[in-house]
């Protein structure tokens, strides 16, 4: 585990890791920063995980230092007395929901250990895919737990049904513990769906794809639509987070098929990368646009801050354009990726995945629309309006640094995107690489 | 259509239909507020519930490990159920030790003394103990003011039942109705306690309002994983369960530290109106 640690201790990695600090770092100030790398930590150590119980732990730090990252960042503090769920803040409520989650994941993983006797994903792939072997009557149990673990891990992606508590935990957090909540902690949660699902699912369970599609659907679907008619800038980027979340769901239930399209892995990697760094700029720019003891609150504060603050201006279309999916930007390759996996299967799947597919090919191309209305408006109230008030601009360096990493990897990437689609292919390889490889030996066999 | 021997009919009348109804009336009546006659037949309820469920259950060959099972698997369940409805912080606070003394016990069979002493130090001293002194030292003894009429209780103990009635399903349609040799009794039973537990703590979560019980109620689900885990490490003659049993264990006391201080509900109300001065 050193050893492999050490090895991936490369200029590349080092690099990455140190823009990541920097860009989550620079949202948040103080206390709240420290939770916000520990976050990352969590999140670190959930991708490098290939056992159950690093899984387990990192998905619990990330989430329990998101939970401490949104306390730090509280804003609406005055309560009323009475100890009431209902009127606490931001971090009671994600961290009361988060116990829900948690519980149920660990259920679920033990389902999961208890059908295979191994805690090693390699393992339980490898022993899920012999249906032979001596406790193969225990593998039912897959299906339970897969369902437990899509809803545990689903409340912490904020997937439709179970996005409930995320509005009002954003609404009652700065934009430093809404960069923890809306990427930190849904990447590592993405990213634990993703190695549970490839480990267990195509072999014994070939339907547990549709769960996911159909989550997928609905969150996109449903967020877009609230993000349309919102004025309030926090909530649309939320309800704008949540819909990114249903194009990585999408490209998960892509995977999750028995027959995935060897990139999908990937394109739900690039997708989230891209997702990341566009998001993190947009409020890195929105801290650093901010008094000292009022962030920008509403979309009407950013009229004409093309004439006002032309670079701030500059970076936060540059976001939005990429958040969009247009293409100069680097989200269009993400949204590239993952339409291009969908169409795939839509057009040679089998007959069961076909009609499926068709259907969220339709649905995922009324989504980048709508997508694309809301945040073309933010652009427009910045270039097209008159400014009301110059913002105050007392952000400071950090999140100027945020916003520079940000901007820069929005733009490299939107026109050279070989470096990045390099880097989630080989992440790809190494995370759910030997099922595509399983999963695809035994179809040329006979045909040879 | 319908006939008393309609597949309907046959359905309704099966014993894990009945429990799950019966154990949702009696979980909802026994929840707060409630009078005491309501609360009895609550008990009455869940009882005959839990009395169902049990008779689903393989039994082991010798009498004595038997009783070794049910025990401790009763002293569970029964202090689990007390620890999501009841009101005062000395009743909640010692019936959730009950509760983990009983997992603890049921863990011991295998030979998996380590999370079994983990879950004996860990939740039923470390968890309680640090709870009841904070909650000493904040003046706050009884607070079933946050727990108002309303319909969560009854959607709440109909969601733990069902899910109760889902899990058991699927580990019967695993082991088979009759655990045919010792070892997967043993794991039908402590898996099926395991479930009882998640069941339970998830009506106590989604059910009540005091902050103290929910973080309870969580804690009584991951005993219900950690339960669950070392059955059925105990089945594949595995460790790996041991290990991650005890992570569980730590994760759950950083979830109440890091709980204790993000619900801010050990201060005094006088105290909790100018924290964020």
């Amino acid at each position: 585990m050193t050893a492999d640690l050490i090895s991936r201790l490369t200029l590349g990695n080092v690099l990455l890791g140190t823009a990541v600090l920097i860009c989550v770092g620079g949202v948040s100030a103080g206390a709240q920063r420290v939770w916000s790398w520990l976050a990352v930590a969590g999140l670190m150590l959930v991708a490098a995980a290939d056992d159950l119980v690093p899984l387990f732990l990192g998905l619990e730090l990330a989430s329990l230092s998101t939970c401490m990252a949104l306390h730090f960042g509280r804003r609406d503090i005055d309560e009323p007395e009475a100890a009431i769920v209902k009127e606490s803040g931001a971090a009671a409520r994600c961290f009361l929901v988060g116990l829900l989650a948690s519980a149920l994941f660990a259920y679920g993983l033990a389902l999961l250990y208890g059908s295979t006797g191994s805690t090693g994903l390699a393992t339980i792939r490898a022993t899920l895919a012999d249906a032979d072997a001596p406790g193969a009557n225990l593998f039912s149990l897959v299906k339970t737990a897969v369902v437990l673990i899509v809803v545990g891990l689903g409340i912490r992606i904020a997937a439709v049904p179970l996005h409930f508590y995320m509005p009002n935990v954003h609404c009652r957090t700065n934009h430093g513990g809404a960069v923890v909540a809306a990427v930190v902690l849904k990447a590592a949660a993405l990213l634990a769906l993703m190695r549970i699902l490839t480990a267990a699912a195509p072999q014994s369970q070939p339907d547990a794809w549709r769960i996911v599609l159909v989550l997928a659907l609905l969150t996109m679907t449903v967020a877009n639509v609230a993000a349309l008619r919102q004025d309030n800038l926090r909530r649309l980027l939320v309800y704008a987070s949540i819909a990114q979340g249903g194009y990585m769901l999408l490209a998960l239930s892509t995977i999750t098929t028995a027959d995935p399209t060897p990139d999908a892995a990937a394109a739900t990697l690039v997708y989230l990368g891209t997702y990341a760094t566009a998001m993190i700029g947009t409020l890195a720019t929105l801290v650093y646009l901010g008094r000292r003891d009022r962030e920008i609150e509403i979309v009407e504060e950013l009229a004409g801050l093309g004439r006002s603050r032309p670079w701030a201006a500059a970076a936060l279309a540059l976001f939005a354009v990429s958040l969009a999916g247009i293409p100069p930007a680097a989200g269009f390759w993400g949204k590239l990726a993952v339409i291009r996996s969908v169409v795939d299967l839509a057009q040679r799947g089998g007959a069961d995945l076909r009609p499926w597919f068709v259907v969220a090919t339709v649905v995922t191309a009324i989504n980048v629309l709508l997508a694309a209305v809301y945040h073309l408006r933010i652009v427009a109230v910045i270039y097209l309006r008159m400014p009301l008030g110059i913002p105050k601009a007392e952000g400071g360096r950090a999140p100027a640094a945020a916003v520079i990493v940000c901007a820069a990897a929005t733009a490299v990437i939107g026109l050279f995107r070989a470096p990045l689609v390099d880097a989630c292919d080989r992440a790809a390889e190494s995370m759910v690489g030997t099922t595509v490889q399983e999963s695809q030996n035994p179809e040329q066999e006979p045909g040879e | 259509m319908f006939t008393i021997d309609s597949p309907w009919v046959l359905f309704l009348a099966t014993a894990p239909f009945l429990a799950v109804t019966l154990g949702s009336a009696g979980a909802w009546l026994l929840m707060p507020p409630g009078r005491m006659g309501k609360r009895l037949a609550g008990v009455a309820l869940a009882a005959t519930a839990m009395g169902l469920w049990a008779s689903q259950l393989p039994r082991l060959d010798n009498w004595l490990d038997d009783a070794l099972v049910c025990l401790p698997a009763i002293l569970a369940v029964v202090a689990a159920m007390a620890t999501i409805t009841a009101r005062t912080p000395a009743y909640y606070l010692s019936a959730f030790v009950g509760t983990a003394l009983g997992t603890a016990a049921l863990m011991l069979p295998g030979g998996a003394w380590l999370p079994a002493a983990t879950v004996a130090v860990v939740h039923a001293g470390l968890i309680p103990a640090g709870l009841w002194l904070m909650l000493r030292r904040a003046g706050r003894n009884s607070s079933t003011s946050c727990d108002r009429p309303s319909r969560e209780p009854l959607l709440a103990a109909v969601a733990g039942m069902v899910t109760i009635g889902v899990l058991w399903g699927a580990l019967a349609g695993a082991l088979g109705e009759r655990g045919s040799d010792h070892q997967s009794t043993l794991l039908h039973n402590g898996a099926a306690v395991g479930a009882l537990l998640l069941g339970i703590g998830l009506i106590g979560l989604l059910g009540r309002r005091e902050t103290v019980v929910m973080l309870l109620a969580s804690q009584v689900m991951l005993l219900g994983a950690s339960l669950s885990l070392i059955a059925f490490g105990r089945f594949h003659n595995d460790a790996a369960a041991n290990t991650f049993a005890l992570w569980i264990a730590v994760a759950a006391v950083c979830q109440i530290v890091v709980g204790v201080a993000v619900t801010a509900m050990l201060l005094r109300p006088a105290q909790r109106k100018d924290a964020g001065a």
